[in-house]
C-alpha cells in the first residue's frame, strides 16, 4: 500500500493527501493507494502546486486495530513502511532527539 | 571586527527585498518549484523533513555580542528557542515558515547580517580559524582577507551558478585549525624567505563521497592578488568542471582528472590575463577593511574577579572542575594574560552544536563582558571567547557551568562532530546525533575522558560527509542497508596538519553495536599506547589491522 | 518567444533577432561580419579564428539556468577578446539572472515564456541592486571604487 505526502509550500510542515483530495497533517487520513491508482492519484496531488512544496508516494500500511492504538488516534490507523520506514516514521513524529517537538509532542 | 556601511547595509536590505519578492512569486504559482529551489538555497533556505530550515551566515566565525542576542531573539520569534552550529562556522534554524523568512532576514539585516550564499552551486561562507587575531602562532589576522573574499563572491555574476558548490577557508598559523586542505580552495598565510607575507595557495580538497586532500598549486601568491587569482581558479572550475554527473561536479574531481600541473597551468595562464585588470582591491580599500579588525587594547576592560586563591576551601572540588575546565577548554593567548575560552556545545547526552536561545543571550553577555566584545563559532561546533584576562576567567567559567555550558570535553571523545542526520535532514540515511550521545554517554561513564586525550570522533549520517567522518580520528558513516541504519567506521583520518583521510575498516556495525566498537577502540589504545602518544599517532604506529581486529573482538 | 535588449535600467523588448548561424557553419570566406554565430557552451573561445569575432551578435546558450559556463563565455569574449557585438543569451533563463547577465557583457536575452517571464521582470532584476561588490564586464563601479569617491567627496 502507498499514501501521498509532501511539505507545506507555506510552512513546510509535513501533510498528506488525503481521500477528500485534500493535504492534511494526520497521516492516519491519507488516501490509501494500490497498484495501478498510484499515478495518477500523485499527478492530481502534484497539480495543487500552490500548497505544497513537493508531493511523493510512501510506502505505508494500515494498522491492525488489534495493535492496541487509542481509536482517536489517526496516526496510528497507518504506519510507515519499507525502506523508507525510519525516514518516514521521524517526519509523522518529529525529531527522535527532541520528543518535546512536533507531532510527537502533541502525543506524549 | 567589521562594521557594515552604507553600501553594505544597502545591498542586504536590496538581497532582502529581491528574496521577498521571490517568495511571493512562489506563493503565487508563478515560481515552480524547480525555478525557486536554486534561488532560495543561494538565501540559505533548504526544505527539510520537518519543515523549512535557514541557514544563517556568520562569516569566518566572526560575532558580536548584539549579533547574538538577534540570533537568540530570532530563535525565539521564528522557531522553537534554539539554533544549531554547523561545521562552516554557520548557525541554522530549523523550523522556520517559509512566509516569515523574508522578515527575518530584514531582522538579520538590522545587525548586519544574512543568510547569502549559505547554500547553491555558489562560492560559500569562507571559513578561518577560530582563534584569529588571538592565537600565539599567527602571521596575522586572517580575517581581513576573509572579508575581502566574502565581499568580492557575494552575488559574483560570473560565479552563481557554478557545477557546484564552492568552498575556501583562510588559515594563517602553524596549527591548522580551519581543516584548509579539506577545502576546494585552501588559503594559508605564511613569510617567504625575503620575510614577505603571501598565501600558499591549495586546490582540490574537500570531503564528500570522494574526500581528497588539496593539493599546492602556487607556493607564494602575493596577497595583493589574491582576488584575481582566484578569480582564474574559479573560471577554468566553471568552464570546464563536469556538470553531467551531481557527484564529479566538484573541483576536486576536475583537478584530479586535469592532473595538478595540467590545471596549475591552466590558472596560470588565466591568472597572467586577469592579474592587471581591476579585479583585485587597491591598496586603501584592503587597508579600510583591515582596519576594522585591529586588535583590543586588551588591559583596558578586565574587569576585577574573584581570584582563584580567594575561592572558600569548602568549594575545593568546584575548585578542581574549574581547573579541569581551565586545563582542557581554555588555551594560550598571544598576550600575556589572557586565555582563549572554548565554550563546548558538547554537553553529555546533548545534540553536538545545538544552543539554546538563553544560551546564546547568555554568552553574548559574556562576550560583552569579558572578551572585548567578540564571539566566535568553530567548525567543531563549539563557541569560543577569544579574547579573555586571567582574571575574568573563573566568572566566565561560573557563568557556563551554571548554563550547562561548561563541559571540559575540548578535543577530546565527546567533543563530537555530528550532522543533523535523519532527525532533520532531507538527504540523511541514517541518524548521527543520537549515536554522538550514546557515545558520549558512554565515555562519561568511563570517567577518564580526560586520559584518553585527544580524540576525534565525527559522524555523518551520509555520504555528504557534513559531519567530517573521513577527516575523524574515528570516523562514523551512517549507511542505509535495506532500510535499517548501519554504521561504517573509518580510522586515522585528521582535518589538522598532519591531514589524512580514514580508513574504512570492515563491515557496518547496528546502531546498537558501534558504540561497542567505539569503547573497543579506545580500550585498545589505552591498553597499547606509549607515553602521551595521542589516538591517531598509536594509531599510525599500530597500523589499522591491529586496531580493526580490536574493533570485531567478540562482536 | 520575447526577444529583450537588456539595458543598464531596463529590459526592452526589440524584434527578434535574423537566424544565427552555427559555428561549424561559419569560414573566413562567407563574410564575418554579415551572420550572427551561435556558439556552444562548451567551446573553447581560444582555439577560434580570430575574425569570427567580427560577427554582429554571438549568441551563447544555457541549456538548464543552473548551467553557468556562458557566464565566463561572455566576460572572456568581451574581456580577453573585446568583442564589442551583441552578446546573446539563448535557453532557459530566469528573469532573477538578469543582473548577472548584463554584467557579464550581454546586452540581449531571448525568453522562451513570455507570460511567466515578462520584460517587467527583467526589469526589477536589473535594478535589484543599486551597486555591485566587485568588479565585471560592464561600465558599473564596484564597492571599493564607490567608497573611494565618498571617502574624497
Amino acid at each position: 500500500m502507498k499514501i501521498i505526502t509532501g511539505n507545506r509550500l507555506s510552512d513546510g510542515r509535513v501533510v498528506y493527501f488525503s481521500a477528500a483530495g485534500q493535504w492534511s497533517v494526520d497521516m492516519g487520513s491519507a488516501q490509501r493507494l494500490h497498484d495501478g491508482e498510484t499515478e495518477t492519484v500523485l499527478a492530481a496531488a502534484q497539480s495543487l502546486v500552490h500548497e505544497i512544496a513537493d508531493a511523493y508516494l510512501m510506502d505505508a500500511d494500515p494498522v491492525n486495530p488489534s495493535d492496541n492504538a487509542p481509536k482517536d488516534d489517526m496516526v496510528s490507523q497507518i504506519k510507515p513502511a519499507g525502506r523508507t520506514h525510519i525516514r518516514e516514521t521521524i517526519r509523522a513524529a518529529g525529531p527522535t532527539v527532541r520528543p518535546d517537538l512536533g507531532r510527537q509532542a502533541k502525543n506524549p | 571586527m567589521y562594521r557594515y556601511d552604507e553600501f553594505d547595509h544597502t545591498f542586504v536590505r536590496e538581497r532582502v527585498a529581491e528574496f521577498r519578492s521571490q517568495v511571493e512569486r512562489r506563493l503565487s504559482g508563478d515560481l515552480t518549484e524547480d525555478q525557486f529551489k536554486p534561488l532560495r538555497l543561494m538565501n540559505g533556505v533548504y526544505l527539510q523533513l520537518h519543515a523549512y530550515m535557514l541557514r544563517v551566515a556568520i562569516p569566518y566565525g566572526t560575532l558580536s555580542p548584539r549579533q547574538l542576542h538577534a540570533l537568540a531573539d530570532i530563535a525565539d520569534k521564528y522557531d522553537k528557542g534554539y539554533g544549531h552550529l554547523t561545521t562552516r562556522q554557520n548557525i541554522q534554524f530549523n523550523w522556520p515558515a517559509l512566509v516569515d523568512i523574508p522578515d527575518l532576514l530584514d531582522d538579520l539585516a538590522n545587525v548586519e547580517m544574512h543568510a547569502i550564499q549559505t547554500s547553491g552551486n555558489c562560492i560559500r561562507n569562507v571559513t578561518t580559524d577560530q582563534y584569529a587575531g588571538a592565537a600565539a602562532d599567527e602571521i596575522e589576522d586572517p580575517r581581513p582577507w576573509c572579508e575581502i573574499i566574502r565581499q568580492w563572491s557575494t552575488l559574483h555574476p560570473e560565479f552563481s551558478f557554478l557545477p557546484r558548490k564552492f568552498k575556501i577557508a583562510v588559515n594563517a598559523s602553524e596549527s591548522d585549525r580551519a581543516a584548509f586542505k579539506f577545502h576546494y580552495i585552501g588559503l594559508r598565510l605564511q613569510k617567504n624567505d625575503a620575510g614577505k607575507t603571501g598565501f600558499e595557495v591549495i586546490v582540490g580538497g574537500g570531503l564528500g563521497r570522494t574526500p581528497y586532500v588539496g593539493m599546492t598549486i602556487r607556493e607564494f601568491l602575493p596577497p595583493e592578488h589574491l582576488l584575481s587569482y582566484l578569480e582564474a581558479v574559479l573560471r577554468v572550475y566553471n568552464e570546464r568542471g563536469r556538470r553531467d554527473n551531481l557527484y564529479k561536479a566538484r573541483i576536486k574531481i576536475l583537478v584530479n582528472a586535469m592532473g595538478l600541473e595540467a590545471f596549475r597551468e591552466a590558472v596560470e595562464e588565466e591568472w597572467l590575463r586577469l592579474k592587471d585588470r581591476a579585479i583585485d582591491l587597491p591598496e586603501e580599500e584592503r587597508a579600510r577593511i583591515a582596519a576594522y579588525f585591529s586588535p583590543p587594547s586588551l588591559l583596558s576592560k578586565s574587569l576585577p574577579s574573584k581570584a582563584l586563591s580567594e575561592i572558600e576551601p569548602a568549594k575545593e572540588e568546584a575548585g578542581a572542575r574549574f581547573q579541569q575546565w581551565r586545563k582542557a577548554n581554555t588555551v594560550a593567548h598571544k598576550a600575556p594574560g589572557h586565555r582563549i575560552v572554548n565554550i563546548s556545545l558538547k554537553p553529555v547526552g546533548g545534540a553536538p552544536g545545538d544552543v539554546t536561545s538563553e544560551q546564546m543571550r547568555l554568552i553574548a553577555g559574556l562576550g560583552e563582558d569579558f572578551s572585548h566584545g567578540e564571539v566566535r563559532t568553530t567548525h567543531e561546533q563549539n563557541f569560543c571567547l577569544p579574547h579573555v584576562h586571567e582574571s575574568n576567567l573563573y566568572a566566565v567559567y561560573t557563568a557556563l557551568d551554571v548554563a550547562g555550558l561548561a563541559t571540559p570535553n575540548i578535543g577530546l571523545a565527546s567533543d563530537i562532530i555530528a550532522c543533523p542526520g535523519l532527525d532533520y535532514c532531507n538527504l540523511a540515511n541514517t541518524r548521527s546525533i543520537p549515536i554522538a550521545q550514546r557515545i558520549a554517554k558512554r565515555v562519561a561513564a568511563r570517567g577518564d575522558e580526560e586520559k584518553i586525550g585527544e580524540l576525534k570522533i565525527k559522524i555523518s549520517g551520509c555520504i555528504n560527509a557534513c559531519g567530517h567522518h573521513h577527516v575523524g580520528h574515528i570516523g562514523i558513516l551512517g549507511v542505509d542497508k535495506k532500510g535499517e541504519e548501519f554504521y561504517q567506521i573509518t580510522l586515522g583520518g585528521s582535518a589538522a596538519e598532519d591531514a589524512a583521510i580514514g580508513e574504512i575498516v570492515g563491515r557496518g556495525l547496528s546502531s546498537a553495536e558501534v558504540v561497542d566498537a567505539v569503547e573497543r577502540l579506545i580500550d585498545f589504545y589505552t591498553h597499547n599506547k606509549t607515553g602521551d602518544e595521542r589516538f591517531l599517532d598509536a594509531y599510525r604506529r599500530l597500523g589499522a589491522d591491529a586496531f580493526k581486529e580490536a574493533i570485531y573482538a567478540n562482536a | 518567444m520575447l526577444t529583450l535588449k537588456l539595458e543598464r535600467a531596463e529590459a526592452k523588448p526589440i524584434e527578434a533577432l535574423a537566424p544565427a548561424i552555427a559555428l561549424e557553419e561559419w569560414s573566413p570566406d562567407n563574410a564575418p561580419a554579415a551572420h550572427a554565430i551561435e556558439a556552444p557552451n562548451d567551446l573553447d573561445l581560444q582555439s577560434l579564428d580570430p575574425r569570427i569575432f567580427e560577427a554582429p551578435a554571438i549568441v551563447l546558450s544555457f541549456p538548464t539556468f543552473k548551467d553557468g559556463r556562458a557566464f565566463s563565455q561572455a566576460r572572456r569574449l568581451r574581456e580577453d577578446f573585446s568583442y564589442r557585438g551583441e552578446l546573446v543569451a539563448r535557453g532557459d533563463i530566469l528573469p532573477d539572472q538578469a543582473l548577472f547577465l548584463a554584467r557579464v557583457g550581454f546586452t540581449i536575452v531571448e525568453v522562451k515564456d513570455p507570460k511567466e517571464n515578462t520584460p517587467a521582470l527583467f526589469t526589477k532584476a536589473l535594478n535589484a541592486f543599486s551597486a555591485p561588490y566587485q568588479a565585471a564586464s560592464d561600465a558599473v563601479s564596484p564597492a571599493a571604487r564607490r567608497r573611494r569617491g565618498a571617502l574624497a567627496a
